[in-house]
């Protein structure tokens, strides 16, 4: 049993690209998604109160986004124009303080040269703090989908995965999350320390990645049984099921292994707080790792072909990930899916974190760990039944 | 030592193996030899209680099988079941652990396994860079680790070059001089001639003949085969050819154009089949006398080759 885990760390611990995707990649995008939402608007507290006009001709997404979304806050009122013409009248008429007027296609281009900032002579300070709102919205956009690029790239060299739609996927919900806006996720309730989106988001990435280990799992076994290794195995005095718990334990180490580098590296590089108690921290990790291992072992079962597994593994965690709050909180989904994310893993983890992180006693964290270790040891007793060694 | 008796396999409708028997004492090799899908691999996946069986009994030193009994037995499986990405040794470490072997011993035995197979200063070198038949040896050593009681190898020796198939065939037939029982598959009948005292041949799930070597050959009725290759043959003449009293028993390839002639005295039986050949018209371009062996068997029982 052991035996057969630890060999499965070693094979693991082998294959290079696979220690990039799972290792690197969530720390990256980490960086990448927690740096974009605790982008820093420091100048916002001291601005005056400032009426922006834009000026665009055509409605897109990103537009739409950074006008409606993004640009607004306490201080700062937007209002929109037809085309510059309309927008030089109101500014020599002191109706608006900054003019910015968009150039055609600036949605899908996303650069800021051509766009023009007009203001009037006293009020530079205010012109200069919206074109670095306008500079660090456009470069977290671009940072976003190049991450997000990278990431549909490794992910399909992982496997058979459908990179193109995997790719639209992922970006369109990375846009919504460089557009979310607030540096505090969640709102702080009474008694609790609030939240950073780069905690968040470490949280969040930790959780989509070790979620990644459920088809890696999966996968090993059904590798396995295509080599004929499972069943030379089964041909050796061990039985059956200390072999699948060989298989599960082996993806446990895997996943704490990944969850404990993570841990120590958004940590370490940017200062992400996990909370006060590590003790908890790691409850929680270990809970979702069993969890995750379960449902690997779970899927192994149900599912015959390699490839079969790396299709449902891509788009699965993607599905999961997103209803599980690590694209985006949870709090932004219609009700539906609210109700329908409490139904997962994933978002139990995540919940657990955030908890951890915001300081939470050990009675509530209980309900979350207990959840996911029923829910992992289900799995486990489920797929060694219906599994076949050969 | 091993007792495998009217052993039987289905899969849906069709029977696979059925009522295969056979026996192993210390020390003997037994040479499993059919086509492909005669059913060896079945036969022996119930011997390893890897498959279960649909009748029969398999019993080891006259005890209905148990899963103890693994402990004894040391497969080579037809597929290379070896981890890629680990090295020779590895790989070894591990099969000799699943067998309980302790860390120590296994790291010993590991050693002596690569020296066994040839490959001792190779161990350190991934499966992956290894050539065909390299893996196959490690193969083999992964069943030697527990150094067991019986070895069974099914067809390991498919797929590779003669002078790794020649290796594997040396350390083989050296670990039967030492002791080791062991049953051998394949479907070249060189190989079970070469390693095995007593050979079993299958075909369509059913022994169709097994005995010693010696017993077998001289079950072929007449003994030899005479092979000639006729250009124009026709159906009376074969049917005069078949009718000769010298004659037993004709196979024919129609294709091309040979058939195989089992005879009893080989000199009368040559003159006659002459004779008849220009009676009717038909032109002998070759003409050859084979000593029995295990393929003429083969083809007596069946009417088939072993290997298309
Ligand atoms: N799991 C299975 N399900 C259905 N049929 C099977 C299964 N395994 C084997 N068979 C069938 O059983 C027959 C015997 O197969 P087996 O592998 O035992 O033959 P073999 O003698 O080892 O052949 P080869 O020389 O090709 O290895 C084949 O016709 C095969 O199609
Ligand atoms: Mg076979």
């Amino acid at each position: 049993m052991w035996t057969i885990a630890m060999k499965d760390l070693r094979l693991r611990w082998k294959d290079k690209r696979g220690l990039i995707t799972m290792l690197l990649m969530p720390i990256l995008l980490t960086a990448i998604l927690g740096s974009a939402l605790g982008g820093n608007f420091g100048e916002d507290s001291s601005m005056p109160d400032t009426v922006v006009g834009v000026a665009f001709d055509e409605v897109d997404q990103m537009t739409d986004q950074w006008v409606n979304e993004v640009l607004p806050n306490d201080e700062v009122t937007v209002t929109a124009f037809e085309n510059g013409q309309e927008l030089e009248v109101a500014l020599q008429e002191k109706a608006i303080d900054v003019g910015v007027v968009l150039p055609e296609n600036w949605g899908q281009q996303m650069s800021e040269s051509e766009v023009k900032v007009w203001t009037d002579p006293e009020k530079t300070i205010q012109a200069s703090i919206v074109h670095s709102m306008l500079t660090s919205f456009v470069d977290r956009i671009q940072s976003v989908s190049a991450t997000a690029n990278v990431f549909a790239f490794e992910m399909g060299a992982e496997g058979g995965v459908d990179v193109e739609s995997a790719t639209e996927e992922v970006m369109a919900d990375l846009r919504a999350v460089a557009g979310a806006e607030g540096t505090s996720v969640r709102a702080a309730e009474e008694g609790q320390a609030s939240l950073t989106g780069m905690q968040y988001y470490a949280a969040a990435m930790g959780v989509m990645f070790i979620l990644f280990n459920a088809t890696i799992g999966a996968r090993s076994v059904l590798e396995e049984r295509h080599t004929q290794t499972l069943a030379r195995i089964a041909m050796t005095p061990i039985r059956p099921f200390p072999v699948m718990v060989g298989k599960f334990l082996g993806t446990l180490f895997y996943s704490l292994l990944q969850f404990l580098l993570f841990l120590i590296a958004t940590y370490l590089f940017f200062d992400v707080s996990w909370g006060e108690s590590p003790g908890q921290v790691l409850a929680v990790g270990v809970a979702y790792g069993v969890a995750v291992s379960g449902l690997a072992m779970m899927l192994a079962s149900v599912i015959k072909e390699e490839k079969t597994i790396d299709a449902v593994g891509g788009i699965g965690v993607q599905v999961l990930a997103l209803l599980g709050g690590s694209m985006i909180p949870i709090a932004a989904f219609p009700d539906i899916l609210q109700t329908v994310s409490n139904a997962i893993p994933n978002k139990w983890a995540l919940d657990g974190f955030i908890s951890v992180m915001t300081g939470t006693t050990w009675t509530e964290l209980i309900l979350p760990t207990s959840l996911l270790l029923a829910f992992g040891l289900l799995c486990l007793w489920m797929g060694s039944m219906r599994l076949k060694l050969q | 030592m091993l007792q495998v008796s009217e052993l039987k396999k289905r899969y849906g409708q069709k029977e696979v193996v059925k009522n295969v028997s056979f026996k192993l004492k210390e020390g003997e090799a037994f040479g499993l030899l059919g086509p492909n899908g005669a059913g060896k691999s079945t036969t022996i996946a119930m011997i390893c209680g890897l498959v279960s069986y649909d009748g029969g009994q398999i019993s080891w030193h006259d005890k209905p099988m148990t899963s103890s009994m693994k402990k004894k037995v040391g497969i080579v499986p037809q597929e290379i079941a070896l981890y890629p990405t680990m090295s020779a040794k590895e790989n070894l470490l591990f099969w000799g652990r699943m067998y309980g072997l302790k860390r120590k011993e296994a790291k010993k035995r590991a050693d002596d396994v690569l020296d066994i197979v040839g490959l001792k200063d190779r161990g350190k070198e991934t499966i992956e860079t290894f050539s065909g038949g390299m893996k196959r040896r490690i193969n083999i050593g992964a069943a030697l680790m527990h150094e067991p009681e019986l070895l069974i190898m099914d067809e390991p020796t498919v797929g590779i070059d003669p002078q790794s198939r020649n290796h594997i065939l040396e350390t083989v037939k050296q670990l039967n001089r030492q002791g080791m029982t062991m049953i051998y598959t394949s479907h070249y009948m060189e190989e079970v001639e070469f390693l095995c005292d007593r050979v079993g041949i299958m075909d369509h799930g059913e022994v169709i003949a097994s005995g010693t070597q010696k017993d077998l050959c001289q079950r072929l009725i007449g003994g030899t085969v005479i092979r000639l290759k006729l250009e124009g043959a026709n159906e009376s003449g074969m049917q005069a050819i078949q009718q000769l009293a010298s004659v037993n028993q004709i196979a024919s390839d129609p294709e091309s154009n040979t058939y195989e002639v089992f005879v009893k005295r080989p000199d009368e039986a040559i003159s006659d089949i002459m004779d008849t050949t220009v009676e009717y018209r038909m032109k002998l371009s070759e003409i050859s006398v084979q000593e029995p062996n295990l393929e003429s068997l083969f083809l007596q029982l069946t009417g088939r080759s072993l290997r298309d």
